[in-house]
């Protein structure tokens, strides 16, 4: 069983989950117009920290540090150490030192604010923006001995974190978890979501007829979770990751995914849900998708509600953040409204309110959705008598398949394919071998070609030619470490002042999840998809981490392993087809 | 005399239509990243979304990069994109009137 002993919030409200939720109550919010912030053209609305902020905060933290740590990860820092002091201020300190913590970060983009041009070596912009790499840093920093892990799953990052967690400790590989969502705006992050006609030059109106896009917003939260045998507080009770299968950044019409994350949260009914804290990002497609996802699970007359009307979308940090406010109004019996929402504009329906609602229930669903098609779900409660342990049986993989590529040669079950090709060019020469006629192979950035091309020799072996159906039993997850970077250097080329194209087919790679996304289309993978980023192949990380996909009961069949490019000479896919042990 | 210039004019304009809808192909194969296609593929009147090129929401985002990146014009929003982009006829027609480049 899975408890939350503490929590914090650092974003542009305050420093502690209580002064978020206070200004939350008062109605204030940080949203504010920006205009020639980082030489962008285009005036934006924002939720950002104040200049030097995050500095002085950690200054007083830590006044003597005399070694480099970047912005993102002096905010991750803050949020942590402050919720570790929450914990021992209730009487439940943790020792951040001790093996029996894992440090588990969500993250979309990190320290991406600190490449200037995308001419930088990429070895050398490895070092200061690769999110596994960050992670390293904060771990060293907090004493910590274990490898850290980052989900970098879009923006749901930080549902899927909780989920991985939660598995993972009660798996039994830890004991507590040390969970830390954070994410920092950037010219970056800004031009790409400008580059898709996703913001709003208003507040956005979650969910509201007059919305047009979304608002952009920067914040870190931390949950400390524990695993217990029985006991009181918040526990959760489950979660889910539910790709679409339907297009790289496009909701899906019919709300696949939300819709079969949700339905497992619901098996025991939804009386007891006080609400259910939606993406709401305030797009037309996306708050369109969530009503019909919510019509679908039989949960439109469930008071809902979206908060980024007050955060803005803070990407890898949304999840977390949303979840603890969630936690904070089940304690304050109430139903926080909707700011930005007057009047309807989904087909839904769904059960919002520009007002505050009250409610004695005492548990809650968050759901989030994220490019690459994936969606997480999860549903905690606020258990005041001791509540029942339901132990999950940690469950082993099993590889049934192997597909080794690098720059020197391709291999499936160590049969080396006959290629005459090395590099990037031996990637393009497996997809024109296999004959595969997929024209979109050609828009992938190389990360993806790469896992790709891995996955189509894999599933050949495994499951027989295309085309191929796989449904929900199989799951897509990779584990890497430089992730979506090679790309990044490329997206960044085309966002210089001199030559200001922002590209949206290049922004949507940005992400190196993307991958999973690109397979699950081709292969009809409605299962979970997942990425995440480690410090170095640790190859037992990456077990642990494949071995709980298995724990959501549902899935059967694994792709996944190790996949990394950081450029044409340097690249590796290291996958397997897993069954259950 | 007068029947022979015409005859020049008409000429001139018709080339001029048919190198832009040339390099406009090539542009377009090269910014969707089409590399299966080839230019005398693309047929001057089909649609570009839906068959034909199987186009889908985000090249309708990357030719309004395009437009601006190699034309000048700047389209607002992805509907205002939908009636430009209708097919290779429709785009060349709208950058020859509209273009700043």
């Amino acid at each position: 069983m899975i408890r939350c002993i503490a929590h914090n919030i650092c974003s542009p409200l305050g420093w502690n989950s209580k002064e978020n939720f206070r200004a939350l109550l008062a109605g204030e919010s940080p949203l504010c117009r920006y205009e020639g912030k980082w030489g962008l053209p285009d005036a934006f609305m924002a939720s950002l920290f104040p200049d030097g902020a995050i500095e002085e905060q950690f200054e007083q933290l830590q006044p003597d540090y005399l070694e480099s740590l970047s912005r993102f990860e002096k905010l991750a820092i803050l949020s942590i150490s402050k919720a570790l002091e929450c914990a021992a201020e209730k009487g439940e300190a943790i020792d951040i030192r001790s093996g029996e913590v894992l440090i588990i970060l969500s993250s979309t983009k990190g320290n991406i604010g600190m490449l200037e041009n995308g001419k930088e070596e990429p070895s050398a912009a490895a070092e200061e923006v690769a999110l596994g790499v960050s992670a390293g840093r904060i771990a060293r920093f907090l004493g910590n001995p274990n490898s850290p892990i980052v989900v970098s799953n879009a923006c749901t990052s930080g549902v899927s974190a909780q989920i991985t967690a939660m598995r993972l400790l009660e798996a039994g590989h830890y004991r507590y978890a040390v969970l830390c969502g954070a994410d920092l705006q950037s010219a970056f992050i800004v031009s790409g979501f400008s580059s898709f006609k996703a913001l709003s030059p208003e507040e956005c109106r979650p969910f509201d007829a007059q919305r047009c896009g979304l608002n952009l917003g920067e914040g870190a939260a931390t949950m400390l979770l524990e695993r217990i045998e029985g006991g009181s507080g918040w526990i959760a009770e489950g979660g889910f990751v539910r790709n679409d299968a339907n297009h790289i950044s496009g909701p899906s019409r019919d709300a696949e995914g939300s819709f079969n994350a949700l339905k497992g949260l619901i098996t025991t009914g939804g009386d007891d849900l006080s609400f259910i804290s939606l993406h709401g990002t305030a797009t037309l497609y996306n708050d369109e998708m969530e009503s019909i996802a919510l019509r679908r699970a039989g949960l439109d007359s469930l008071p809902a509600g979206s908060l980024k009307g007050w955060f803005g979308h803070t990407m890898g940090a949304s999840g977390v953040i949303e979840t603890i406010i969630s936690m904070l109004a089940v304690e304050d019996g109430i139903i926080l409204p909707t700011r930005g929402f007057s009047k309807i504009g989904v087909t839904g329906p769904v059960n919002l309110s520009k007002d505050i609602r009250r409610s004695t229930k005492k548990s809650f669903i968050k759901l989030l959705s994220g490019f690459g098609g994936c969606n997480a779900a999860i549903r905690w409660r606020l258990c005041s008598a001791a509540a029942e342990s339901g132990v999950k049986r940690p469950k082993g993989v099993k590889a049934l398949h192997r597909v080794h590529i690098t720059p020197e040669f391709a291999e499936v079950d160590s049969c080396r394919l006959e290629l005459s090709s090395r590099g990037d060019a031996l990637i393009e020469e497996i997809y024109r071998s296999r004959k595969m006629g997929y024209p979109k192979f050609h828009k992938m950035d190389s990360l993806c070609k790469l896992g790709f091309a891995a996955t189509e020799l894999l599933l050949e072996r495994a499951e027989g030619e295309a085309p191929r159906v796989l449904g929900e039993s199989c799951a897509v997850a990779f584990a890497g470490r430089t992730g979506s970077l090679a790309n990044d250097l490329k997206y960044l080329q085309s966002i210089t002042p001199e030559n200001y194209f922002p590209s949206p087919a290049l922004f949507v790679y940005t992400l190196p999840n993307i991958v999973t996304g690109e397979i699950a289309i081709r292969n009809g993978i409605k299962g979970e998809s997942n990425f995440f980023l480690l410090e170095r192949k640790d190859w037992m990380q990456v077990e642990r981490i494949m071995g709980s996909l298995l724990q959501d009961n549902k899935t059967e069949r694994i792709i996944g392993g190790w996949l990394d490019y950081l450029d044409g000479e340097h690249f590796e896919a290291d996958i397997y087809f897993y069954k259950e042990l | 005399m007068r029947q022979i210039y015409i005859f020049i004019k008409n000429y001139n304009i018709i080339d001029y239509m048919d190198q832009l809808k040339q390099q406009l192909k090539e542009q377009i194969l090269d910014a969707l990243s089409l590399d299966e296609m080839k230019p005398e593929e693309i047929d001057d009147n089909a649609p570009l979304f839906g068959e034909g090129l199987g186009l889908d929401s985000i090249d309708a985002l990357e030719l309004i990069v395009l437009m601006e990146k190699q034309y000048g014009i700047k389209l607002s929003n992805p509907s205002e994109g939908k009636e430009v982009f209708r097919s290779i006829n429709v785009m060349a027609e709208y950058i020859a009137k509209n273009r700043k480049k």
